[in-house]
């Protein structure tokens, strides 16, 4: 018996779900997952005093009013505790090194990697301007939106990289002040 | 051994087209980014040239038909301009 020429079923199969497994190792489905990780992990940890409070007030419902005056202060106290502490987590990645990975990146090209960075030059030379005519404090709020935009729109563009979009958004809070540390 | 070779010619014509951006999307996104319209995130007809002093000039043309020339710097500042 000789073997047929045209390809085998079995052949065909084991291409299409090689591809689909390649296509799965470039785009994770755990990215977009990742990507929200720490905001979300801190949002459910915030959240939680709500509903401890509501179930010790199930628990004891003939409270006075003091008690419910000390649950209050409960919730708040861990109210604050909780969303500083995610800030103090957000803010982890170092920025050098968020600069080599935007320069290495392979989800934007180079010619949109240059214009990033012109867009970046000029935002620090508009910050470097408004010193010079100590208007920056005035300018301030129209600087910052400037940079919000730019974020986004850098954010956006690196959608083939959810990490580093997600690690981008999370540190730009470092990245303002750095840029406001910059000087001509 | 041969599905092997298929699944291994799979995995090498897959990879890069998933990863890679081309040259014709890096220019639309360009054109973009600087505020033009250029449908289909995509252009045709490029053509590249640079000067003595390194300034590099692209002319491209977006599926709506409008061509653009993007100027880069010798220090690296892009500016891009419609043409027609």
């Amino acid at each position: 018996m000789q073997t047929p020429e045209f390809p085998n079923v079995v052949d065909i199969i084991v291409v299409v779900v090689t591809c689909l497994i390649a296509l799965m190792l470039a785009f994770p489905l755990y990215a977009d997952a990742q990507g929200f990780s720490n905001t979300d992990v801190s949002r459910v940890e915030a959240a939680e005093p709500n509903s401890n409070v509501k179930r010790h007030v199930t628990k004891v419902p003939v409270l006075k009013v003091a008690n419910v005056t000390e649950l209050k202060f409960e919730k708040t106290e861990a109210e604050e505790t909780k969303p500083e502490k995610a800030k103090t987590e957000q803010v982890t990645v170092d920025i050098d090194t968020l600069k080599t990975r935007l320069k290495e990146t392979d989800a934007i090209g180079v010619f949109t990697k240059l214009a990033i960075r012109s867009d970046i030059v000029g935002l620090v030379e508009e910050i470097n301007r408004y010193r010079k005519q100590s208007k920056l404090e005035l300018k301030k709020a129209e600087v910052r939106a400037n940079f919000d935009g730019l974020l986004l729109k850098i954010v956006t563009l690196l959608e083939g990289d959810p990490v580093l979009s997600r690690d981008l958004y999370v540190s730009r809070e470092s990245i303002w002040k750095s840029l406001l540390e910059v000087k001509a | 051994m041969k599905r092997i070779l298929l699944a291994l010619l799979a995995m090498v014509f897959m990879v890069p087209t998933a990863h890679a951006v081309s040259k014709a999307e890096d220019i639309a996104t360009t054109i973009i980014l600087r505020g033009h319209a250029c449908p289909g995130r995509t252009v045709n007809n490029i053509a590249e040239s640079m000067d003595a002093s390194g300034n590099k000039t692209i002319q491209a043309t977006c599926s709506n038909g409008v061509r653009y020339q993007l100027n880069v710097s010798a220090d690296g500042r892009v500016s891009v301009q419609r043409l027609n």
